[in-house]
């Protein structure tokens, strides 16, 4: 098959090609082997495929599952396939493996968008057991010269399909085509799947959404959801009938349809002061940053341009407005460019599908602090979850070790935008969690993972003001991050900071 | 104007210099770790009873006219930036001298930002007496000299008859700096040694103190004296591993991994203090050709295989044929001379050398560095113990690090011992203690080498990191740690 890979690229007798690497999931799951390293990209995954391999649990052994953030769970998160599969989690922990990381049945891989690859191309002898040997994804159908797009979520899905001996990819019929690099050539592809047709939801089955967000209007519902395909809506049903009234509040987030805190609109009033016309922005999903556009954040801004890893509800609208010209980039200018639009809602899709103003490239290079700092005035927005009082931020875990997150791109990001020239790496912490513990802590607990250290930390915002760090002394950090600290916790935190950091 | 004139009409007393500063003013004095500003700072601190509020900002203190040891809310509030160093240790862990919490590349950022700085009034620093051009050398320990100069309000340069000259952006003409007062430091030369330590008692601390003190610059010399003097015999045998003179334990075995790690023509970077000052000592570059030097300080060694022809910058990617610094602080007294006026080395601004799309110009860039402990998924402290005891600041290494993973080829190896305090506990740890800092997140870890081996961690996941770490712990500690991981990372 990999004879085929450059000899076709631009052929017209791609569709032979095509034609003749359609095969059932069944057949193309058949190409793992036992032992073999099998990634699944960041979401959009490939849902038959997965559903497919999971079914050849009794014949196969050892094979190790990598996965980012998993949207399902074929059988392996859950136990009993221990035998076949071997689940690694890279990048991002996301909700539906939480419960497995949280019972440490699966094994966690810290690694980073730009770095990933780095020991496999190197050839470094202990990065031989990384090489991919098969990788599942998600395409479009294949355009007029042969090309498929990887939709609106294109993430490192180019990089890790470059690198994999094995490409197997699911055709999704609804992906949208974007500009960038976000493509790649039926020949560079060994087998194509096609999963069964999905008719349309019926009534009934839209009820069933309706009231799993029953505190929002149908309309509204149907709005958000109008991008989705058939077969992701029933996946919402069926999480509805697992989980039961929670669902709701479980999936709003990663569907735009949930509603910002108090406290995101206090740290909107705050980054709002942090934001100069001509900026090149990148803001991180999760919350509060998602909230952030549709707050009003940017709405006062000019000429503003967009450098993200990935997107949240409203980013790509700014470009509609207006607001977004890219007129200032350093890097790609007059583009807006991002590795993903997950995080986006379906207006946002929409807009981006077919539109030469944005571009997706691949994670590997969005990410990489070279490409990152290559934009002039950088401003990174990326959320944590904890900050200690000499500034090291902990964006991942909780209660010492437990790990909420992994650290995706943020480590990239924020140092990316100290290094380029007027740039600033802004951090979002709302000043309590859990019910009121308050997420400024005199010293992180036992366990606990820096994901930014001190001597990176530069400006944190929370509901009640901005903290300046970068530059600043042990004590004037201490100052800077009480002061912005929830004011139950004030008086205990100048104590602590009065023991640790005074004689 | 002629030169001359100008620098004469300049030319100030220590004492009229140090009237020139005011209640409420900034100063930097942020010389080399060998070349601080010394007349300067007493002439000033002498000032303080008629002063208030003056600020004063440290690189890696190595004098200490008294203001580090001062009580807070005197004239003189002092802090430390970047780096803490053994002199300025018990200062700043006495919390009597604050620190900023910041890497090299990083330490001027905030003059971008209009109204989050403080504004310098003055730098006070070292340098040469002018040449016949009018132009001065700011000498061997450059580090961030120029940068300080350029935001600074005034400039106050003692000038010190014994600073060397070289090459690349190195100088400053006399019209740039505002006021000069000339102070050259007594140096202590090998035969005046017995004559400075007379007194000092028992015999055994005497000898020692002679012994070490002969590795140093003479310029130096006064000054680590007195504290030597200071010192009983463990703390001065720990002052001289830090300093690079007495090798610790181990070294030479992990001396023997690192040279299994480096390839001929690979550029490197080796950090400040123990063990990898020994590095070269115990052979790490034995047999290898053709490497090639970028970093912004350097350790004993590396002069004598420039000198060699060991380290010739042939196949160097960025800046071919040169070995790059920022200060050469950490070479032999031998060295340092080798190096003045020698076209193959050049000194650039620290902020400039360290940053990270500059380290990974180079391919094959290999950062060597220490570290204090390492947990088990990879987080590396370099800065404290015993959870928030500060030993240093992040100086170089965070960027050195990273910038040599984002070389093409480049490796980040981190030497350690596997063990601290005579053995007893293991720098390997299942978790970081509360207060731990950490200086290289667990994501950029790459190569951790103690005297047991290798471990390798890029790419690998919590649990193969474990592995790697525990078999290279020391056996003594390996039954727990496995434990421990288990406990941790298995179901």
């Amino acid at each position: 098959m990999h004879a085929h890979r450059e000899t076709l690229r631009y052929s017209k007798d791609w569709q032979e090609d095509y034609k003749s690497k359609l095969v059932s999931a069944n057949e193309a799951v058949r190409l793992i082997k036992s032992g073999d390293l099998v990634v699944t990209p960041l979401p959009g995954q490939p849902t038959i495929l997965q559903e497919a391999l999971a079914g050849r649990a009794a014949e196969l052994k050892d094979v190790t599952i990598q996965v980012s953030a998993p949207a399902q769970d074929p059988g392996w998160l859950t136990m009993g396939m221990e035998e076949a599969f071997r689940v690694v989690v890279e990048l991002f922990i996301g909700g539906r493996a939480r419960s497995a990381a949280d019972e440490r049945r699966v094994d966690y891989l810290p690694d980073l968008f730009s770095l990933r690859y780095k020991g496999v191309d190197e050839g470094r002898e202990e990065s031989a057991s990384r090489q991919i040997d098969v990788f599942l994804t998600p395409v479009s159908p294949p355009d007029e010269y042969g090309f498929c797009s990887f939709g609106h979520t294109m993430w490192h899905k180019r990089s890790y399909a470059k690198r994999a001996r094995v490409v197997i990819a699911e055709v999704e019929e609804e992906a949208i085509r974007t500009y960038g690099s976000n493509f790649i050539h039926v020949s560079e592809i060994d087998c194509f799947v096609q999963p069964p047709f999905e008719p349309p939801l019926v009534d009934e089955e839209w009820q069933d959404l309706f009231e799993m967000f029953n505190k929002k209007s149908p309309e509204e519902v149907r709005a958000k959801l109008k991008m989705s395909n058939a077969r992701t809506l029933r996946t919402l049903i069926g999480i509805h009938q697992v989980m039961g009234e929670a669902a709701g509040n479980f999936v709003a987030p990663h569907v735009g349809l949930d509603e910002p805190t108090d406290a995101a609109r206090g740290i909107a009033h705050y980054l709002r002061e942090l934001i100069d016309d001509g900026d090149t922005i990148q803001v991180g999903v999760g919350r509060p940053s998602s909230f952030m556009v549709k707050l009003g954040v940017f709405d006062e801004r000019v000429d503003l341009g967009i450098h993200t890893e990935m997107g949240c509800p409203g980013l790509p609208l700014l470009v509609r407005e207006g607001i977004a010209t890219g007129r200032y980039k350093t890097l790609h200018p007059g583009k807006a460019v991002f590795s993903t639009f997950m995080g986006c809602d379906a207006d946002d899709i929409e807009f981006v599908a077919d539109n030469p103003a944005f571009e997706q490239y691949d994670s590997e290079y969005v990410a990489n602090i070279r490409t990152v700092a290559a934009n002039d005035n950088m401003k990174s927005v990326n959320n944590g979850l904890q900050v200690d009082l000499t500034g090291q931020i902990c964006s991942e875990t909780q209660f010492g070790p437990r790990m909420i997150n992994g650290q995706g791109g943020q480590p990239e990001t924020h140092i990316g935008a100290l290094l380029s020239r007027g740039g600033r790496a802004i951090t979002l912490i709302p000043s309590t969690a859990l019910g009121g513990m308050s997420t400024i802590v005199p010293q992180l607990d036992k366990g606990s993972l820096v994901t930014i250290p001190r001597q990176l930390a530069d400006t944190i915002v929370t509901e009640y003001g901005i903290a300046r760090l970068l530059d600043k002394t042990h004590r004037e950090r201490a100052n800077e991050l009480i002061a912005v600290a929830h004011p139950d916790h004030r008086e205990e935190l100048r104590k602590e900071a009065q023991r640790l950091l005074y004689p | 104007m002629d030169w001359q004139d100008e620098y004469n009409r300049k030319l100030l007393s220590p004492e009229e210099a140090a009237k020139l500063i005011k209640s409420g003013d900034v100063i930097m004095a942020m010389g080399g770790s060998t070349d601080q500003p010394k007349i300067m700072q007493q002439a000033i601190f002498a000032r303080g009873d008629e002063l208030d509020n003056v600020y004063v900002l440290h690189g890696c203190p190595m004098t200490d006219p008294g203001w580090l040891t001062s009580d807070l809310g005197g004239p003189f509030e002092v802090d430390a930036t970047g780096y803490i160093g053994p002199i300025g240790r018990a200062a700043v862990n006495d919390k009597k001298t604050g620190f900023i919490p910041v890497s090299w590349a990083f330490t001027f950022k905030h003059y971008e930002r209009a109204g989050e700085h403080r504004p310098i009034d003055w730098d006070i620093m070292t340098l040469s007496p002018p040449n016949r051009h009018g132009f001065c050398s700011l000498g061997h320990a450059l580090w961030f000299k120029k940068d300080v100069m350029k935001l600074s309000k005034k400039i106050i340069a003692e000038v010190d008859a014994n600073q060397r000259w070289f090459y690349g952006d190195t100088t400053v003409h006399v019209s740039e700096v505002d006021h000069f007062v000339e102070y050259t430091p007594p140096i202590v030369p090998d035969e005046e040694l017995p004559q400075a330590l007379a007194g000092v008692e028992p015999e055994e601390k005497r000898k020692k103190i002679e012994e070490y003190t002969k590795h140093l610059l003479p310029n130096m010399r006064p000054n680590v004296l007195g504290i030597f003097m200071l010192m009983d015999i463990p703390s001065i045998d720990s002052l001289a591993e830090t300093l690079g003179i007495l090798p610790c334990d181990g070294a030479d075995a992990i001396a023997g991994y690192v040279n299994t790690l480096i390839n001929d023509r690979d550029c490197f970077q080796i950090g400040q203090g123990s063990p990898s000052a020994f590095l070269h000592r115990f052979g790490a570059f034995a047999g290898k050709e053709d490497l090639g030097y970028h970093a912004e300080m350097t350790a004993r060694g590396v002069g004598t295989m420039i000198s060699e022809g060991q380290i010739t910058g042939k196949y160097k990617t960025f800046m071919p044929g040169k070995s790059v610094f920022s200060s050469l602080d950490g070479l032999s007294p031998d060295e340092l001379i080798y190096a003045s006026e020698n076209p193959r080395v050049e000194l650039y601004s620290t902020g400039w050398v360290t940053a990270i799309p500059v380290v990974c110009r180079n391919d094959n860039m290999v950062s060597l560095q220490n570290g204090i402990s390492v947990d088990l998924t990879g987080q590396i402290n370099s800065e404290s113990i015993f959870g928030g005891i500060m030993l240093n600041g992040p100086g170089g290494q965070p960027d050195s690090h990273v910038g040599a993973l984002y070389s093409k080829g480049g490796r980040a190896i981190t030497v350690m011992r596997a063990t601290a305090v005579g053995g007893t506990v293991s720098c390997i740890v299942p978790q970081m203690e509360p207060g731990t800092v950490v200086t290289v997140p667990r994501e950029y870890a790459d190569y951790i080498v103690t005297e047991f081996g290798v471990a390798r961690l890029m790419g690998k996941s919590f649990r193969e990191r474990a592995n790697e770490l525990i078999s290279v712990a020391h056996p003594d500690f390996r039954a727990e740690l496995k434990k421990e991981a288990e406990r941790l990372f298995w179901p």
